[in-house]
């Protein structure tokens, strides 16, 4: 059995739930205390593709910043593809988004990533409309609507991201 | 004299004759000569006059120096060159020092600098071990250790006799921060992921790095924590990093650099070419396991002699007389304060003590007194030797609890609140920021031990509820189908009651609900076709709804499949509902 290492990045504004997703996914947790992340965490998870081949997913959880600049660009190198984070609840998420989604194209090229619009449970004080969707330009199949708290399409995410690095 | 002549000439003769036609054969030789090398010749003469004419050799020994150069065989030519280019660099460094000098900085300041940074460490250590050793105390000081920690005394004396061992080490691909390979020492148990903490490494070298090199080739080479050391020895495709237990000596580092060197010659094509498959790097196991040595500390066998110790001894006890002197001093002002401060009635002291020549104080007030810290003025204190810490207080009466609430939560007319044995009740319906409001504020009032509200209703809560049940519902297809079969399309009228339920109560938060239809497809076949097959089951799905009465603003989308997932839970079509 072969194990592809692969080294992913969170990315998006302050608060958007990068760390509590990261949990979600990981341990199954979350928590609604807020644990801002100093500089970076990392975490690991092993994805089986099949018999023969699994993915080991190294997950790097960059401290909150609310644009590409502040974030040290030194962390993003080497990343086989990143997870766009945002928070559906905060129109102003999307900017930041749409930022960094530049930053990183011009810093690693066209590497695969998905968009994560999350606290999806949060239905009645959902921002987003499709319109706004729009503007991240992104296919519809890297779009998924998650929630850390519940746990929705949490996994789907992850994996679909994983699924595109095999490939 | 004719026949002398003739007796003579017979012999002169042949030899005149002889001599002529060597003449003749000269001349002929030289003829032919002329005219067959003529242009040679001329060309001979040429370059002997070039050779002859310094300017134009040198001329033409210029424009092939260089090649020449590179094709001569290089000791050689060091050979021969040294000694006149060392006189030459002696001689006009004599002549003109200062630009030498500048030349020669940017490469001989850091080089400099850096190996005075590496003596001093190296001396601080050898420093530190001297004095750790040279104390033979260290026997008393261990029994006493095992009987305060309970450990066992021999585990206890390992710990401190062994100067260090090197417990881990992480060989780590310098781009991605990925694990290339790591061992460790069997008793270790490494807690943590490998993969992780060598993410962490990477992460950290590259956080000083940005936060505090000045030069570019400037690392962080070396991590404490604890009693632990961890050394990080730097090549072109990858990092060692040994995690030590005990005091590292300098020369571990060196002997790192070497193994990671070699790492490098055996196996640089691999560093180079490491796309995430760490297992060909299992090779470097041998040279990472060279990485873990250990060595014994050298131990003190003299006895403990009390002269080498009488004279700080009483120099400490001088210290420590006058030390006490001040303090007793200090404290006398300090106990003066706080019986100031207890004297007023709307103080509670609730801590106090004595920190290094400062008055640590912690307590409550009430904010419709003076604040505590006014009191300073009064006392013999100092505001510096003062650290306190105040809380304001309320008072408990239920009455008044029930007026801070009303006035804090400010409930719509809705809601009705009561206190309850200390406990809040709220009932009514309520909007979902003032129930938010509430539990964020209420806890923080004093004299509200709890809250209950059961009997409070949210319209939002009503929405969720029923979003959960769409967001449940799921219809599925078989294997690159499309068709909605019977049974499933059964399951979207529990779909088109519950869109009903939801229109009707977003009315009461001002709100437009939107529906979401996500397709999915399988993860076999193509991306293409997947993403095809997903939009179209979200599209049949969708025109069924509008033909059974929903009218709610909708959007479509296509969500790719999953890895390591049952296909038959991934062909399918869900729900949820948003508001905007
Ligand atoms: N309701 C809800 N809250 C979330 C969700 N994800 C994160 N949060 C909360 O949002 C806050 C910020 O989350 P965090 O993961 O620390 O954000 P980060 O700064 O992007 O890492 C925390 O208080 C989380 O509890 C979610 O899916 N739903
Ligand atoms: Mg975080």
């Amino acid at each position: 059995m072969k194990i592809l290492q692969k080294k992913i990045c969170l990315l998006g504004d302050f608060g958007v739930g990068k760390t509590s997703l990261v949990a979600r996914f990981v341990n199954n947790e979350y928590s609604e205390k807020y644990l801002t992340t100093v500089g970076v965490k990392m975490d690991t998870k092993l994805i089986a593709v099949n018999d023969e081949l699994s993915i080991k997913l190294i997950i790097w959880d960059i401290a909150g910043e609310n644009s590409l600049k502040k974030i040290s660009q030194t962390y993003l190198r080497g990343a086989a593809g990143f997870l766009l984070v945002i928070d559906g609840t905060r129109m102003n998420t999307l900017d930041g988004a749409l930022d960094m989604k530049r930053g990183i194209r011009e810093l690693l090229g066209d590497i695969p990533f998905v968009v994560l619009l999350n606290k999806y449970d949060l239905t009645t004080q959902w921002e987003l409309t499709a319109a706004h969707i729009e503007r991240l330009n992104t296919p519809q199949e890297q779009l998924f609507f998650t929630s850390a708290k519940s746990g929705e399409q949490v996994e789907a995410a992850f994996n679909a991201l994983s699924y595109v690095l095999t490939l | 004299m004719a026949a002398h002549l003739t007796e003579k000439t017979a012999d002169t003769i042949e030899q005149d004759n002889a001599a002529f036609d060597m003449l003749i054969e000269q001349k002929r030789y030289q003829m032919l000569k002329t005219l067959l090398l003529k242009e040679e010749e001329q060309r001979l003469g040429q370059l002997e006059s070039y050779f002859n004419n310094p300017d134009a050799h040198a001329e033409k020994i210029a424009q092939v120096l260089p090649q020449a150069l590179q094709q001569t065989d290089t000791t050689a030519l060091h050979g021969a060159l040294s000694d006149t280019v060392q006189s030459c660099i002696i001689e006009s460094i004599q002549e003109n020092p200062v630009l030498y000098a500048d030349a020669l900085y940017p490469v001989i300041f850091p080089a400099i600098k850096k190996s005075i940074a590496e003596a001093l460490k190296q001396m601080m250590q050898s420093l530190n071990q001297a004095i750790e050793q040279g104390f033979s105390l260290h026997r008393f000081a261990w029994h006493y250790e095992a009987w305060r920690s309970g450990l066992p005394y021999r585990e206890v004396v390992l710990r401190h006799t062994l100067a260090y061992r090197v417990e881990q080490a992480f060989l780590i691909h310098r781009e991605t921060g990925l694990l290339l390979h790591h061992v460790s020492l069997e008793d270790v148990d490494a807690q943590r992921d490998g993969d992780a903490v060598s993410a962490m490494l990477t992460a950290i070298q590259d956080f000083t790095k940005d936060s505090f090199a000045v030069n570019s080739d400037d690392y962080l080479d070396m991590i404490e924590i604890g009693e632990y050391t961890v050394f990080l020895s730097r090549g072109s495709y990858a990092v060692l990093a040994c995690v030590i237990q005990g005091i590292a000596p300098y020369s571990l580092r060196e002997k790192f650099d070497v193994i990671l060197h070699d790492i490098h010659q055996q196996y640089g094509a691999l560093l180079k070419n490491f796309a995430g498959d760490s297992a060909p790097l299992a090779v470097t196991e041998p040279d990472l396991q060279a990485c873990l040595l250990a060595e014994r500390k050298q131990l003190d066998k003299t006895e403990f002699s009390p002269k080498y110790i009488l004279v700080p001894l009483m120099v400490l006890c001088a210290m420590l007389a006058y030390w006490g002197y001040d303090n007793w001093q200090f404290e006398q002002r300090a106990a003066d304060y706080v019986r100031l401060l207890q004297h007023n009635q709307s103080i509670v002291i609730t801590q106090q003590n004595y920190h290094s020549g400062q008055l640590l104080i912690n307590g409550l007030y009430d904010p419709l007194s003076e604040h505590p810290d006014t009191l300073i003025a009064q006392s013999r204190l100092q505001a510096d030797e003062i650290q306190s810490h105040w809380q304001a207080y309320q008072s408990l009466a239920p009455v008044f609890v029930e007026q801070r609430l009303k006035q804090l939560l400010q409930p719509p007319p809705t809601v009705s609140l009561t206190l309850e044995n200390n406990r809040l009740v709220i009932t009514g319906i309520a909007d979902d920021a003032w129930i938010n409001k509430l539990a964020i504020i209420t806890p923080a009032i004093a004299g509200v031990s709890g809250v209950d509200s059961d009997k409070l209703q949210s319209y939002q809560q009503q929405i969720e509820i029923l979003n959960t049940q769409i967001k449940n519902i799921a219809v599925y297809f078989m294997s690159s189908s499309t068709e909605l079969t019977e049974d499933q399309a059964q399951k979207l009228a529990d779909l088109v009651a519950a869109l009903q339920q939801i229109q009707a109560l977003s009315h009461s938060i001002n709100k437009t609900p939107h529906l979401l239809i996500t397709g999915q497809a399988d993860v076999t076949g193509t991306l293409e076709k997947n993403s095809v097959l997903a939009q179209k089951r979200a599209a049949i799905v969708l025109e069924y709804l509008q033909q059974h009465g929903v009218f709610i603003d909708t959007n479509v989308k296509a969500q790719l499949g999953q890895l390591n997932k049952e296909g038959t839970t991934q062909r399918k079509v869900s729900f949820a509902v948003l508001f905007n």
